[in-house]
């Protein structure tokens, strides 16, 4: 491959990794508080006030209804108030975020319901706090489940980044567009799409590893 | 008067007219009796009696429909939050199902009793130690609930439970989950536990024979009532006079002889 055209997929494939994992701390750092949050306010859980809970659903439920492409779209001008701009790569992390927090939270949800309310319920009666409970039981219990979550949800970010080239911002997703579609460059577009099956598989891999072994002491 | 005194400076737990409803039924009804410092208590009764709820009353798990309960004088009743939480660190519980992290060690379910109760990072290794060699677990510290037996599993249990030198024990079907052998030697460590350290011991379970091993005392509930308050000499005289009771016993008489039919056969 040609010096440039190397420099190009090496900073293109940057830029892509950059927009993941960065839009991923954020779905982490959001989506797991929401991810509590919906499961401790159900009907018996350890904090049911049902009305948050029932807000909370609502408004994870609307987001995630909402196409990635028209999200993208929509979200410019808070992009642009939060950025400074709706272009590029950092412009990009915030649709990729604002899609990404109720997707991990609905999916970090599940795991969390998983664990048992019995449990729960007796490490409450041995006298522990809710906090106590939800740092100690809830997510330690959980994080096998929240592993392979985040493992979902990278890899979800992984080819709605790609998305994210239509509206400007960097990334492999830009590179075919730009060369392959544009330009009718398949060779270009074929090695696009080679790097991101790679990056989805050595994810998985990772995310499937990680999890396994946190599970390994699990019955 | 002054005997009064005694008597309830001895009184580990009162229970007084408690009555809970659930859709409309009693699950409870007007239960009352207390219990003494040092003893151990049984509390039998088929399942659905309400032996549970009664348990889940006793540290305030439960809001109750009438009575009240006092736990070393204090009425559970109009305790706010933060000292009930308090109060239930002086109680500790023992589960049928063990409820353990299967995320930590049995070093770190022991730890889990000492952080609810507050106590500092440097302060625990000491306590976990002496915990564990108490339950008989030395060896085992770095191990998972997954590599453990049902036995050691309610070790780890009891150990947790004593973390923060509680008054009182209350033991769900504690043995319930166990094999014959382990039933035996977690009987043995409760008992250890009452004589060496004082702790009040309140047992539910289903089964007599539990009881007769271990209990001073024996409470029969049926039906959301105490049909039986008895002492463990009187029960092996033969002098329940309840029906339940008798049927308690002589169902556990029927288990014995099964036992040592399958003991003679070679087993």
């Amino acid at each position: 491959m040609h010096h440039q055209v190397f420099d190009l997929f090496f900073k293109a494939t940057l830029a892509t990794l950059e927009m993941v994992f960065a839009s991923a701390a954020i779905a982490v750092l959001f989506g797991l508080p929401l991810a509590v949050l919906l499961t401790i306010t159900r009907p018996g859980g350890l904090w049911p006030v049902r009305p948050i809970g029932r807000l909370l659903g609502i408004v994870v439920d609307l987001t995630r209804a909402v196409p990635f492409i028209i999200l993208l779209v929509v979200l410019i001008p808070f992009t642009r108030f939060v950025m400074g701009t709706a272009l590029g790569t950092a412009a990009a992390i915030v649709p990729l975020s604002i899609t990404a927090i109720p997707y991990f939270a609905r999916i970090a949800e599940v795991s969390l319901r998983e664990v048992s309310p019995e449990l729960i319920d007796a490490v409450r009666a041995m006298g522990a706090t809710r906090t106590k409970v939800v740092r100690s039981v809830l997510i330690p219990e959980a994080l096998p489940g929240l592993v392979s979550g985040l493992t979902v949800t990278l890899v979800t970010l992984i080819s709605a980044s790609a998305m994210a080239g239509v509206v400007g911002a960097g990334g492999l997703g830009d590179l075919a567009i730009r060369y392959g579609y544009q330009r009718f460059n398949t060779v270009m577009m074929l090695w696009v799409v080679s790097i991101l099956v790679v990056l989805t598989i050595l994810v998985q891999i990772v995310g499937n590893a990680v999890s396994a072994r946190l599970r390994k002491n699990f019955t | 008067m002054q005997n009064t005194g005694v008597a309830e400076a001895n009184e580990m737990l009162k229970v007084e007219g408690l009555s809970k409803i659930f859709n409309g039924h009693y699950a409870l009804e007007n239960i009352g009796f207390s219990v003494h410092r040092g003893e151990i208590v049984g509390l039998i009764g088929r399942s659905g009696a309400g032996k549970t709820t009664l348990l889940r009353c006793l540290n305030g798990a439960e809001n109750l429909d009438s009575g009240h309960v006092l736990v070393e004088g204090k009425n559970l009743s109009v305790l706010k939050e933060r000292e009930l939480l308090a109060l239930r660190q002086r109680i500790g519980l023992v589960f049928q199902g063990f409820n353990l992290l299967q995320s930590r060690t049995v070093a770190g379910n022991i730890s889990l009793g000492l952080e609810i109760l507050g106590v500092p990072k440097k302060e625990r290794q000491q306590r976990i130690q002496e915990l564990i060699h108490l339950v008989g677990l030395e060896g085992h510290e770095t191990k998972y609930p997954s590599q453990l037996s049902g036995g050691q599993k309610q070790r780890v249990g009891i150990a947790r439970a004593l973390a923060g030198h509680p008054a009182l024990l209350l033991c769900d079907e504690a043995t319930s989950a166990l094999d014959p052998e382990a039933t035996t030697s977690i009987l043995a460590l409760l008992e250890t536990i009452n004589k060496e350290l004082g702790v009040t011991i309140i047992l539910i379970t289903h089964e007599m024979d539990v009881i007769r091993r271990l209990a001073h005392r024996v409470l029969v509930l049926d039906q959301g009532r105490i049909v039986e308050d008895i002492s463990n000499e009187l029960l092996n005289r033969g002098e329940a006079k309840h029906a339940l009771t008798r049927s308690f016993i002589s169902r556990e008489n029927v288990e014995d002889m099964e036992a040592a039919g399958y003991a003679s056969s070679g087993f």
